[in-house]
């Protein structure tokens, strides 16, 4: 791949697309942008890379108008701008392709390309239809995107429907008289696999010069190879940006990484060898077209992390073990019971805790107070056994949380949803640990959550095993991931990929591991040879 | 560059353009009409009197109200929200046309007043769903008790006659001989509505709500605006239908309308429109109106009473739906 040349960027790229010049924004407890100036220029592409909550979401919402920044401000050649919406952004030529794709599934491909401005294209009364389709096919057929224009949008792949969104971006701006649009890529090819994903890059290539172009992702060696210029970020301040040419992954790594080994943060020193008998027996777990035969252990006392690019299953494979989903098949056994198909209530009666990756929407009940939602799942059997609240014994378990885990609030009466995020996953952690459960499965139990807060969970995660405990834990954090994990399991497609030893002192490195997220080391040969 | 660029960037999986997966949706609509040809054979082998030319003239001044009211219905059913209270509008715009009739208005003014007032109800409703965030189940159903109330008021509580031979030729007239006029003007309006659903811009847009209407909204599709105009219609289609109610009857009455509401949401599920919103359509309303129609009439003729045909009804509606989710369920992807 690195054989295919790299053109220069043409004349004139050198003047500013789009800017946001020391622009700060902050979100309670977090700096998510820290006076951070990018210039992005006519015509090139520019990479975005940086660890989870570096700020490269952010930075995109400040560049596509979403969100307004606190200080600084964004320049659109050369002006000051501020977008009152996507629509009024998209009439500048500034284009968000989105992680979640933002395309209606119902409609047409050439409905969906010219969606609240097929006005541009019509005389009378009556949708122009022969003219949207065959503008949109041409569009397509021009770009090698093999897509019939008249295909509902919801049967096409996850990759056809990116290049329906590059292709959208593209034909506004014609019918806009927007000579080069500017397109973001947020995570764009984190739900793709490798054949999508070359496929992608490709037409992303096929933009340089047509439009000015944002790529923002997790997957270094993509960003290298198909970017111009690449921009790290770290903790919401800007790092370094330097032509992709003069960088490579190691360095762009140590860029990105920038801090010293994180052991302390994680409790390395309390991390012990696990017991031999397995508390936890997943097999042949399947979930279709999302997990394929995934069969695991977790011992007493051990953490088993579970790694994996978005879409890899990760997160899918906690909740099938939970029984949160509905269509699993293969079992789950605990302990010395008898093996089962997952199913969430019985487990939980069997001693499994189950943390959940959105707390507000399944973690917690915002509005209700720590006490409702710490008693929530005790109610059954210790706070109303038999119908009758014991409110005292809930209220002093509530307090012993508050108190154990450190959590701000003034009292057990607080809502849930007034905390920090941070304190709000340490609510659904004291929910799980009333429980004293046998073992715990957490999915993305640090995701939005502030330094402290996440060291009191780790803390907390390392009494738990030294107890005795199971944990399963999938998470995106690669730190945390290795630092807290006795084996690390990486899940790609669906299918476990690899099985890697993490005993304290002898951790894997982050590329290691990255390595094999990406796929098969097949794959990522055939790739380097293409 | 960008000539090689292009070739390799084609994926060699999708070398030819991807299909446009309408077999599986034709295979769905199939099930409506089949069902439709079996109920007419049933109904013409149990009844002698089920395909005469009286009861077709008949049947056809059934079905027309019927169909106005699913025509704007569908477009609120497209969008994932639901107008209960299409019954409510039928009752009061029959009652506002009934009174002003009766109180000597000239048909040509009352008939278009009636119909505007149930325009403008339907407006009320759409903004107070679009721009004052009420999930369309309440408001309408409020609208339901509100509009029940009010045309009860108007007709004091009992049927109020009038005479107006132009008004009943508007409903049980037959330019066309065989077919009465509300049947007529029902299916006209029909292939308009087919039109605007097929064809327009606002139809795009009701099915780019139903599918997604964050993203329609993010896209710049005017949201609020395209649900108020929804419910307009709604409320202008379902107002027609009472009218011509009232003008078959020729008379206002606390039952016009009462059967409008399930009918309609019937012929609209049975059809093929989800419930879910942005899939279905109104040219396919049709078939579900003369389901629901034949189905009514038929039983009439082999002398099922009411109360038959309401358990009959009630089951065909959760039926239908259920047959639909189980559908859906049976995708493979998605």
């Amino acid at each position: 791949m690195s054989s295919v040349p790299r053109p220069r960027p043409e004349r004139g790229a050198e003047r500013t697309a789009l800017a946001v010049r020391s622009v700060t924004k902050r979100y309670p407890g977090v700096v998510a942008l820290d006076a951070v100036t990018v210039e992005l220029r006519d015509g090139e592409v520019l990479g975005v890379v940086g660890e989870n909550g570096a700020g490269k979401s952010t930075l995109l919402d400040v560049l596509s108008g979403v969100v307004a920044p606190d200080e600084g401000h964004v320049e659109l050649a050369g002006e000051r701008v501020s977008f009152a919406s996507h629509r009024a952004a998209n009439e500048r030529g500034v284009f968000r392709v989105f992680q979640e794709q933002a395309l209606i599934g119902n409609l047409r491909v050439d409905e969906a390309l010219l969606l609240a401005h097929e006005d541009r294209l019509r005389r009378g009364p009556l949708l122009a239809r022969r003219r949207m389709q065959r503008r949109a096919q041409a569009l397509l057929d021009e770009l090698g995107v093999p897509v019939d224009a008249r295909a509902r949008v919801e049967t096409l792949d996850l990759g056809h429907r990116q290049a329906v969104e590059i292709a959208r971006a593209l034909l506004l701006a014609e019918l806009l008289g927007i000579e080069r649009p500017v397109v973001l890529f947020d995570e764009a090819t984190a739900a793709l696999d490798r054949a999508q994903v070359d496929a992608f890059l490709g037409w992303v290539r096929a933009l340089r010069g047509r439009a000015s172009v944002v790529l923002v992702s997790h997957f270094l060696p993509e960003v290298l190879e198909t970017a111009d210029r690449v921009v790290v970020l770290k903790d919401g301040a800007l790092v370094t940006q330097a032509p992709a040419a003069e960088l490579d992954e190691p360095k762009l790594h140590a860029l990105m990484v920038g801090r010293e080994r994180a052991a302390d943060h994680h409790r390395e020193d309390l991390q012990r060898p696990p017991g031999e008998r397995p508390l936890l027996r997943v097999r042949e777990l399947s979930l279709p077209g999302l997990l394929h035969g995934v069969s695991l252990d977790v011992r007493a006392g051990e953490v088993v992390g579970v790694g994996g690019l978005l879409g890899s299953g990760k997160s899918e494979l906690v909740r099938a073990v939970a029984g949160a989903v509905p269509g699993a098949s293969g079992t789950v056994q605990l302990g010395d019971d008898p093996p089962a198909r997952p199913r969430l209530r019985p487990l939980q009666a069997a001693g499994l805790g189950f943390v959940p990756a959105e707390r507000g929407a399944e973690g917690l009940v915002l509005d209700a107070s720590l006490l409702a939602n710490v008693q929530l799942p005790s109610l059954h059997d210790r706070f109303a056994p038999h119908g009758w609240w014991r409110r005292g014994a809930a209220l002093a378990a509530t307090r012993r949380w508050i108190e154990r885990l450190a959590i701000s609030a003034p009292g057990p009466a607080t809502a849930a949803g007034t905390l920090s995020g941070g304190g709000q996953q340490k609510v659904v952690l004291a929910k799980q640990l009333e429980r004293a459960p046998r073992v715990l499965l957490l999915d993305s139990p640090t995701r939005g959550v502030d330094t402290g807060a996440r060291e009191s969970i780790y803390t907390v995660l390392r009494e738990l095993t030294g107890q005795g405990c199971a944990v399963l834990l999938a998470t995106d954090d690669l730190a945390e991931l290795i630092g807290l994990s006795h084996r690390v399991v990486v899940m790609v497609r669906g299918r476990v990929a690899a099985v890697v030893e993490a005993p304290a002192g002898a951790k894997p490195s982050e590329q290691e591991l990255v390595t094999l997220m990406s796929g098969t080391p097949d794959a990522a040969e055939e790739r380097s040879a293409a | 560059m960008s000539a090689e660029t292009i070739e390799r960037a084609t994926p060699p999986a999708a070398a030819t353009r991807l299909g446009d997966g309408r077999g599986r949706e034709l295979a769905q609509s199939l099930l409506a009409p089949l069902a439709l040809v079996l109920l007419v054979v049933y109904f013409a082998v149990r009844s002698d009197t089920f395909l005469s030319w009286g009861n077709l003239t008949a049947l056809s001044g059934q079905a027309g109200p019927l169909l106005f009211v699913a025509l704007g219905a569908t477009f609120v059913v497209l969008m994932g929200s639901i107008d209960l209270s299409v019954g409510a509008v039928a009752l009061f715009s029959g009652s506002v046309a009934a009174w002003l009739l009766s109180e000597g208005t000239a048909g040509g003014l009352a008939v278009p007043l009636a119909i505007l007032a149930g325009a403008g109800v339907g407006t009320v409703t759409g903004l107070v769903v679009a721009y004052g965030g009420v999930p369309s189940f309440v408001a309408t159903l409020g609208a339901m008790s509100i509009l029940s109330g009010l045309a009860l008021k108007i007709l004091r509580g009992s049927p109020l006659p009038f005479t107006s031979p132009g008004t009943s030729d508007l409903a049980i007239g037959q330019v066309v001989p065989h077919v009465q006029n509300a049947g007529l003007w029902a299916l006209i309006a029909w292939g308009l509505f087919v039109v605007v659903g097929l064809r327009t811009r606002f139809g795009l847009y009701v099915y780019a709500i139903g599918g997604g209407e964050p993203v329609a909204r993010l896209s710049g599709v005017r949201v609020r605006a395209v649900k108020v105009a929804a419910f307009a219609l709604s409320g202008a289609t379902a107002a027609c239908a009472g009218v011509l109610l009232v003008a078959q009857l020729g008379s206002g009455g606390p039952t016009v309308g009462s059967t409008l509401l399930l009918d309609s949401l019937a012929a609209i599920v049975v059809a093929g429109t989800s419930l879910a919103g942005g899939r279905g359509g109104v040219h396919r309303t049709l078939l579900g109106v003369l389901l629901i129609s034949v189905l009514a009439n038929g039983l009439n003729q082999v002398g099922a009473d009411d109360y038959t045909q309401q358990i009959i009804k009630g089951a065909v509606i959760v039926g239908a739906v259920l047959l639909a989710t189980a559908r859906r369920r049976g995708e493979v992807t998605k």
